[in-house]
């Protein structure tokens, strides 16, 4: 690691440690912070109702971000990567498209008598939206070994986005208006509907998607030279390719089933850590961008619970409010961004 | 001398769909310390073969073998130890260093997380020694210029060792100086580091000056290919043979190819070097021929009348001299005198005439 790094690391967990038990103090019920470290370290607490608020609610909420904020930067920065395109990132080339045309399928189709879905089961819409991300990341993947052109891919991937979108049109109009209202409200974002029992299963994925993704760290520092150079020193594009977007499905597919369609921390963060930070080395670049997801993610829960404390303010309007700047102060600063990212 | 790259009976296309052959019964030998250059034109299929060369595209038939063995049986990591490359591909990362970009050479020799060895560390420095490049390391790639990057790009290939170094068109959008430093570096590796180093290239000066050896792939796809000493393809026609096309003519004597142009006059031209040379480019390229000779030359200087007997055989007589203050030309046609202090002047005159 080069020099400096491990104090810098050390304080961005700081941070997120800090912004952390901040989110846990907020809400319609403020929690002093020596109460939440009471509670969170087994000291019975004098107040039970903030114990389950914080163990049932606030805690998965805190985590979810956690866990949200990471996996969505890193699949941003792995599809940036990959396809040598600062515009890039699960939402921007449809992935997250993809994933919610799977729950809407899910959530809608029994409404026309194409599929019957006995009841909410959380591990269901996961597997959708998953399968739905995959199909999308499929094709654009078969897409870019014909094209080789990073343009017609986000045309493609944006068409892909219209795509899902007017077959969700569809199944809404033959939806009753219950549940297209649940839909409506999956697309909105939200953090707090994880709760432990889905927690167990979004976790470990996170988790083994972002290990997969610090595994590849080496040959995605190779394609920072770009594919062809990637191959000349030894790197499998046919091993690595799909193993890129194994790790980005697993992220983005899993968070986006759980948490909604999240938009602009997987754009945006990558882009935010590349300037602060000045890295472009994968190996750090990695962990900074996970730790750099967490802090934002968490950011945008304090910020949304500032602004409506306890109300649903939905979080993919927060994200973008913070996310849609960043991107266009980028642009006006590089001006070539293009060619240097 | 043991080869590092050996073709027989190679075929190389594409397949896509079907088989697109480029080109067939290719023989090739590439031995090491040397700079070879390969040469043809547009469509040739120069680049179909140094990708094949370098492994990333599989020949059609016949055999390609990489220090002994066969290329097909060899892993992608292996293949990565033995070639190394410089692409046209632009490299633009916002904070990639240098430094960075020669290290990522070493990635078929370091483990699965990148770590860097002691061996890893020497072979990085070496690289950015001999291309002169150390003082950049810590630089961010996209600040440097089109040269420096050149050599950035060709110290990551030398990091990356093995004993073959391909490069696609490394001289590109570079000026003449970063050319010829460009060559000769690739020249002073291949002798000092003991490598087949292959450059594939449209600049045919340069190529003359500086390879050891010259590949070239006629524009007919059924031409074998001619591979050999520069000066010797010159010397034997291939050089024109692989290039030569109507109305361009190849000059033996510069090895350069020349469009020629309607022959409108013809001139005596004498004097001294090197105005003489240049005074012929400018009017030739005006249509106006030259004619050097040494009687002419002699009997203008010595006396008029000498000179009046050649004027009514028709041609002019310009005679180039070097005073104190620059170059002259002294122009002659019968009675007619002139001198002139430059070439335009010159040329001005002998527009109005011919």
């Amino acid at each position: 690691m080069p020099k400096g790094w491990g104090w810098r690391l050390l304080l961005l967990v700081l941070v997120l440690a800090l912004l952390f038990v901040v989110d846990l103090s907020l809400g319609a019920v403020a929690i002093p912070y020596g109460s939440i470290l009471e509670i969170l370290t087994g000291t019975p607490a004098e107040n039970k109702v903030w114990e389950q608020i914080l163990w049932e609610f606030r805690l998965p909420k805190a985590l979810t971000a956690l866990a949200a904020g990471s996996a969505l930067a890193v699949s941003g920065l792995q599809m940036q990567t990959l396809f040598r395109n600062p515009l890039a990132g699960p939402f921007v080339l449809g992935i997250s498209s993809g994933a919610s045309l799977g729950v809407a399928v899910l959530l809608m189709a029994g409404s026309i008598g194409w599929l019957i879905v006995p009841e909410w089961i959380p591990w269901l819409t996961a597997g959708a939206a998953a399968l739905g991300a995959a199909g999308v990341l499929v094709l654009i993947f078969l897409a870019a070994l014909r094209l080789q052109d990073s343009m017609a891919l986000l045309i493609l991937g944006l068409m892909v986005g219209s795509l899902a979108g007017a077959v969700v049109s569809v199944l809404q109009f033959y939806s009753g208006a219950e549940k297209v209202q649940a839909y409506m409200i999956w697309t909105f974002g939200s953090l707090g509907g994880v709760t432990w029992p889905e927690l167990q299963v979004v976790l470990p994925v996170v988790v083994v998607g972002l290990v997969l993704a610090q595994a590849l760290a080496k040959p995605l520092n190779a394609l920072l030279l770009g594919e062809r150079y990637a191959s000349s020193v030894g790197v499998s594009m046919g091993k690595v390719r799909p193993l890129i977007l194994i790790s980005t499905s697993l992220l983005a597919g899993s968070i986006t089933a759980f948490c909604g369609p999240i938009a602009f921390v997987g754009l945006a963060v990558p882009h935010l850590c590349r300037l602060l930070f000045h890295i472009s080395d994968h190996r750090l670049l990695l962990p900074v961008v996970m730790l750099g997801g967490a802090i934002l993610l968490l950011l945008c829960d304090i910020l949304a619970n500032i602004l409506a404390a306890g109300g649903a303010l939905p979080l993919n309007a927060i994200t973008t409010l913070f996310g849609a700047p960043v991107v266009l102060w980028l642009i006006l600063r590089q001006r070539a961004i293009g060619k240097m990212f | 001398m043991k080869a590092v790259l050996q073709a027989h009976n190679l075929s190389i296309g594409y397949r896509y769909r079907q088989e697109t052959l480029v080109r067939a019964n290719i023989e090739l030998m590439l031995e090491p310390g040397r700079l070879v250059c390969l040469m043809g034109p547009n469509g040739a299929g120069k680049s179909t073969l140094l990708r094949t060369l370098a492994g990333v595209q599989l020949p059609l038939a016949g055999e390609l073998l990489l220090q002994g063995t066969p290329i097909e049986k060899l892993s992608q990591q292996e293949k990565a130890k033995a070639i190394s490359l410089v692409l046209t591909d632009p490299v633009h990362s916002a904070n990639l260093r240098v430094l960075e970009v020669v290290q990522l050479g070493r990635y078929p020799h370091t483990g699965w997380f990148g770590g860097m060895g002691e061996a890893d560390r020497k072979a990085v420095e070496q690289a950015l020694d001999s291309t002169e490049t150390r003082h950049l390391a810590d630089r961010k790639l996209y600040t440097l210029s089109d040269g420096q990057r050149q050599k950035v790009l060709i110290a990551r290939a030398l990091a990356q060792g093995g004993q073959l170094l391909l490069l696609d068109e490394p001289t590109a959008h570079l000026d003449l100086v970063h050319r010829i430093q460009i060559m000769h570096l690739l020249r002073q590796v291949a002798q000092e580091q003991q490598k087949a180093v292959v450059v594939a290239t449209h600049e045919l000066d340069l190529a003359l000056q500086t390879a050891d050896r010259l590949l070239l792939m006629p524009h007919n796809a059924h031409d074998p290919l001619a591979e050999g000493l520069p000066e010797d393809l010159v010397l034997n026609g291939s050089l024109e043979k692989a290039f030569g096309r109507p109305p361009f003519m190849f000059d033996m004597q510069t090895g350069r190819f020349y469009q020629p142009l309607p022959h409108k006059a013809s001139v005596y031209l004498n004097g001294a070097e090197p105005a003489r040379y240049w005074t012929e480019q400018v009017l030739r390229r005006h249509g106006i021929f030259t004619i050097t000779d040494a009687g002419a030359a002699n009997s203008a200087a010595a006396a008029g009348a000498a000179t009046a007997a050649t004027a009514t055989a028709g041609a002019a007589t310009i005679e180039v001299q070097q005073n104190a203050v620059g170059w002259m030309w002294h122009y002659q046609q019968g009675v007619f005198e002139q001198q002139f202090f430059s070439l335009a002047g010159l040329l001005r005159e002998l527009s109005k005439r011919y």
